[in-house]
């Protein structure tokens, strides 16, 4: 019986093996494991061997019945697959849905942002409309200064101002809070500049300001160091260069490792390997006493930074216009 | 500002080439933005005297000159205006090569001979003066080599001069400094002026009518000039320096300028009525012929200097045609004065003029340097007019501006800048920039040149301190005592939140400039004005923008017509917007705004194309609501103006928080955009005010619930939104969701009526529902709704 049994598993598989179609994978099945098919045969035969051998024979004949049964299968899926043809064709693109994407100065101005909270100081805002008396007087520009001029600033009927910068923005929170003061303030400013490939009438500046007792310009060079490292890279270096602004004294306009060619001199930075990132200083004493701090007993520093420059460096764009005509295939490379 | 490296080596033994200066010029803060160089000479181009010019027949231009070069007498066409015989001028020979490349070879123009070319200063790159051929001075050996001509080679820096530094407009201005820095000695120009017996109050007597715009005023009177060119190394410094060479008496005035900073004026004499200078303020309307020769019509207030009779130039502006040095002018009257620098500002900025004279005056020169500066032009005047000097200055200064004091704490200066300088170098960098220093110990009392009208107070005097120390020795702290405190800004949070909402659900964030022009014709309906301005940079940026919309839209044309028509755009800024009568003060708020158009998804292979619509907008604007926690808000439509023109809002607490709507293709066609476009724009202050700021977790239900579909038919015109309300009113409590997820319009239900189809879930927190409560809640429900609105459930 065994024998008979190994004989009929051999013939089996070479039959499975060699069917050529679904028929004939059916035909084999049918032949070994359809009711009358050999398996079945010889189960009937079991009752006329001898009663020592069934159990052996049994248990041979049950795996070989479960084996058959996955070659049969097997089989089977082998040409149902092939005739079911309608395969997934992988390479097809998926279903997208829309792909949104923030701003290019948004994500520059959240970095920003975020670098400046982990530092300590916290977002204040200001409005655009602003009066002379916020975007002039208090910050202690000269009646004659040119930036006063209605050639160089919007103004309103009214007399109102656009703002110039967002340093309008310290007076509000000095005037709303005692020292220790740290504050940021991003937001958009407005000169009377006709647009070109690297100036608008309207632009995003974020202010910085640090007023305790004690603070020095070394304070404010080490936090623009800390600040720059951590948004162009450790190998950026700053340069501080004497200036002049009517709200800081003293004045230094803030340079940096130029990006371009890491401070050897290129097109970009005119040869000079440093590029003029922005304005800062120790805040004046006339700003500090008119929002009623004592300028002897607290000191503070300021600084100002545009962001469409820093964008502007950061993703090589070279027209500030393309910044603002909402071109989807230029908005669409900050998905 | 022009400043010459040359010029400065004049007053200070630089020790350092152009390209050293120029970048200690911008650690000084005095930012050298570009350097040009001139040579001194050229091989090849020799010096040559015109002795005979004439004109070519057939050419308006063009003269045959003879040029004697020394050696010999070579024939020359020439086309410059200037070129004139007895000239002193500069001759290219056949061979020399010019810097632009230029070879000079021997040439035939119109039949004539030229064997050699006359060059201007710019053409043998000695200065920009192209206008005309160089004129040499009349004791240059002829023939010899411009090579060899000791005329120096020069680098010229443009420097910005920032407003509160008058005295970098002048060259021993800006070498003080470097000297300072470079811890030298300054060596201003020395002068002695050779004087006549006569005293100068015998021709001239100063009247100052109006001593506070003019504090000074000083004249001298230089007898028998002979106007004719200055000498070239003076016209060559004067070009090099950005102003026209014109004739020996002005080119003093410029150049004395240039030097010291303190602009000056020459007169005819013979031209001044009744040998009287009065200083007064204009009449209104009284008129004025500028040296340029434009008229004038001066305002009262305006500082006018006078002859005994008329006006004869705007003080610290510029000169009178009626006095002005000619090539006949024998004797001269050399101003130098002091004037209000805001007097000067008003005047200049009336008039228009912008003069190298109001730019010093507007910003304060030196009223203590007027006898300096009078006697370095009279002294220059003597040598190359061959004029005598009269004897003393007719000195005006009724009230003598003293220098004041300022008290000065080493200490402090050490505490602001965070650097260890010591008293002794604090000392030599004032003393360097011309102050007096009073040393007491930690008390100093520092007196600042008049020529530094920008120091007067100790944080002046500590920024120059640092400034000539050097910012580069400023360290960088590395530590900071930063106050324990955080802060969280409610508003900005929400902003950001909005715009990550929206771009997680595919809209592109755009920003625009703020300012544009509304125009009916081709914006769609309901873009406001905004708020005007003023003085606008450009016609097309007359208004701060009153909506998002009206920018939104610009960009959607302008892409739409490039051909990218699936579109989904926002913008998170400012809206600008004019007062009410009660309160007419212009106001503004953020604004959220976004526009879609095109399809529900990006085209694909898998649907077909499906449009995107109203549904999608209020979709949008829906999961917008909820991503922010909008607390009980309404999404709501007026009443429609037509099938495909929508306008609605969003409002919450009763407060209307921004509208939303449609334009159809018809009021899209103005934009030039052939389809239907969504849009949305939302007050971010007013949202605000309506997020729930805590969200309160409720517990899942731990019994189960039940589900049930209902379908229900109603008239038509029943809104959907009604009828919601009504079931979830009739559910009573258990009944915790009812979403409508079928609608169906027709024949089996009948005309004028449709099939809406809910999905109610109820549970209970305590236990599971019964099957019989909840067929009681939904037989509830049916016969609420068959009663209120006659609905039929399917």
């Amino acid at each position: 019986m065994i024998e008979k049994i190994a004989q009929i598993r051999l013939q089996a598989f070479r039959e499975f093996e060699e069917a050529k179609s679904l028929q004939e994978a059916e035909a084999a099945r049918n032949k070994y494991l359809g009711r009358k098919g050999a398996i079945a045969d010889l189960f009937r035969h079991m009752p006329g061997i001898p009663p020592e051998e069934r159990p052996e024979a049994g248990e041979a004949l049950n795996r070989l019945r479960a084996e058959l049964e996955v070659v049969a299968e097997t089989a089977r899926e082998k040409f149902a697959q092939k005739k079911e043809a309608p395969q997934i064709d992988t390479t097809l693109p998926g279903r997208m849905p829309h792909l949104g994407a923030l701003h290019p100065l948004t994500i520059v101005t959240r970095q920003i942002i975020d670098i400046f909270r982990q530092m300590g100081f916290a977002v204040a805002s200001g409005p655009e409309i602003e009066t002379v008396y916020y975007n002039f007087d208090a910050l202690n520009t000269p009646p004659w200064h040119p930036s006063r001029d209605e050639s160089a600033t919007l103004y309103l009927p009214n007399g109102f101002v656009l703002r110039t910068e967002t340093s309008p923005v310290q007076i509000r929170v000095m005037e709303a809070m005692q020292p220790p003061v740290r504050i940021i303030a991003p937001g958009r400013v407005y000169r009377r500049d006709r647009p070109d490939a690297t100036h608008s009438p309207m632009f995003h500046q974020v202010e910085g300001l640090y007023v305790d007792e004690g603070v020095t310009m070394a304070d404010l060079k080490g936090t623009l160091v800390a600040f720059y490292r951590t948004l162009f890279g450790e190998q950026t270096a700053v340069r501080f260069r004497p200036h002049f602004f009517p709200f800081t004294e003293p004045s230094a306009e803030v340079d940096i490792t130029c990006l371009f060619c890491a401070g050897k001199g290129c097109r970009i930075c005119k040869e000079a390997g440093w590029i003029e990132m922005g304005g800062s200083g120790m805040v004046d004493p006339n700003v500090l006493d008119g929002v009623g701090y004592d300028s002897e007993k607290y000191t503070g520093w300021a600084c100002g930074l545009g962001i469409e420059r820093v964008a502007m460096f950061l993703y090589g764009i070279d027209n500030i216009r393309s910044l603002y005509d909402g071109d989807v295939r230029f908005l669409r490379q900050f998905i | 500002m022009l400043i010459s490296y040359s010029w400065l080596k004049d007053f200070v033994d630089l020790p350092i080439g152009p390209e050293e200066t120029a970048d200690l010029l911008t650690m000084l803060g005095l930012e050298a933005e570009s350097m040009t160089r001139y040579r001194g000479g050229l091989d090849k181009v020799v010096v040559g005297r015109v002795v005979e010019c004439l004109p070519i027949e057939g050419s308006e231009t063009l003269k045959r000159t003879r040029v004697h070069v020394g050696s010999e007498v070579l024939p020359i066409v020439c086309g410059a205006p200037n070129v004139r015989e007895g000239m002193i001028v500069a001759a290219a020979l056949p061979g020399a090569i010019l810097p632009d490349g230029t070879k000079i070879k021997i040439a035939k123009m119109l039949g004539h001979e030229s064997r050699g070319m006359l060059v201007s200063e710019a053409e043998i790159g000695m200065s920009p003066d192209a206008a005309g051929v160089l004129e040499g001075d009349p004791d240059w050996p002829l023939g010899m080599s411009f090579e060899k001509l000791a005329i120096s080679e020069d680098t010229i820096f443009d420097v910005e001069v920032t407003p509160n530094r008058p005295d970098f407009l002048s060259h021993v201005g800006v070498a003080r400094d470097l000297a300072t820095k470079l811890r030298l000695p300054l060596r201003e120009p020395g002068i002695s002026v050779e004087q006549i017996e006569a005293p100068t109050s015998q021709r001239i007597r100063v009247v100052l009518e109006d001593a506070r715009s003019c504090p000074r005023y000083g004249a001298r009177f230089v007898e028998g000039v002979t106007i004719k060119p200055s000498p070239f190394s003076y016209r060559l410094r004067l070009s090099r320096c950005g102003l026209r060479p014109i004739s020996n008496i002005v080119d003093i005035t410029n150049y004395v300028m240039l030097e010291l900073g303190h602009p000056l004026h020459a007169f005819d004499y013979a031209l001044l009525k009744g040998a009287e200078i009065r200083v007064r303020c204009a009449r209104s309307g009284e008129t004025f012929i500028t040296l340029d020769g434009k008229v004038h019509s001066l305002r009262s207030g305006t500082l006018l200097i006078c002859d005994a009779r008329r006006g004869v130039a705007i003080a610290g502006v510029m000169g009178g045609q009626n006095s002005e040095i000619a090539p006949t002018t024998r004797d001269v009257l050399i101003e130098c004065a002091y004037f209000d620098p805001v007097s000067i500002r008003r005047t200049s900025k009336f008039l228009g003029i912008n003069s190298d004279s109001s730019r010093r005056f507007e910003r304060g020169v030196n009223p203590n340097g007027v006898p300096q500066v009078i006697d370095r032009a009279a002294a220059l005047m003597a040598q190359f007019s061959g004029g005598k000097v009269y004897r003393g200055i007719v000195d005006e200064y009724p009230e003598p501006i003293e220098p004041t004091p300022i008290a000065f704490r080493p200490s402090r200066a050490r505490a602001l800048v965070g650097v260890d300088i010591p008293d002794k170098a604090m000392e030599e960098i004032l003393a360097g920039l011309g102050c007096q220093v009073e040393n007491n110990e930690e008390a100093w009392v520092v007196s600042a040149p008049t020529f530094r009208p920008d120091l007067s107070r100790e944080v002046d005097l500590i920024e120059e301190v640092i400034r000539l120390h050097g910012y580069d020795e400023i360290p960088a702290a590395i530590t900071s005592k930063v106050p324990l405190r955080a802060w969280r800004d409610p508003l900005r949070e929400l902003a950001e939140r909005c715009a990550d909402v929206l771009a997680g659900l595919g809209f592109l964030e755009v920003q625009s400039v703020s300012m544009g022009k509304a125009d009916p014709r081709t914006d769609p309906p309901g873009i406001p004005q905004g708020v005007a301005i003023a003085n606008p940079v450009t016609d097309d940026m007359t208004h701060l923008q009153g909506t998002l919309r009206g920018n939104l839209v610009r960009a959607a044309s302008a892409n739409w017509q490039r051909g990218d028509r699936t579109l989904r755009l926002f913008e998170m800024a400012r809206t600008f917007h004019e007062g009410t009568s009660d309160d007419p003060r212009t106001w503004e708020e953020l604004s959220l705004a976004g526009i879609l158009s095109g399809t529900v998804y990006p085209v694909g292979w898998t649907d077909p194309p499906k449009p995107s619509g109203f549904f999608e907008s209020k979709g949008v604007l829906d999961a917008l609501c909820q991503k922010i926690s909008l607390d009980n808000y309404e999404i709501f439509c007026y009443d429609n103006i037509s099938e495909d023109s929508l306008r609605g809002g969003l409002k919450a607490g009763g407060e209307i928080l921004g509208e939303f709507g449609i334009w159809n293709r018809k009021e899209m066609a103005t934009c030039e955009i052939d389809a239907e476009v969504a849009y949305f724009e939302l007050s971010v202050d007013r949202l605000a005010r309506h997020v729930q700021t805590k969200r309160k977790f409720i517990p899942p239900p731990r019994f189960p619930g039940a589900t049930r579909d209902i379908a229900v038919v109603v008239d038509g015109g029943l809104a959907a939104g009604e009828l919601q309300t009504a079931i979830q009113r009739l559910g009573g409590e258990n009944l915790k969701r009812v979403e409508l997820f079928d609608l169906y319009l027709g024949e089996q239900v009948g005309a004028g009526r449709k099939s809406l189809a809910f999905r109610l879930e109820f549970f209970r927190a305590e236990r599971t529902m019964t099957a019989e409560e909840v067929e009681e809640s939904v037989e509830r429900i049916v016969a609420g709704l068959k009663e209120e609105y006659q609905a039929v459930r399917r």
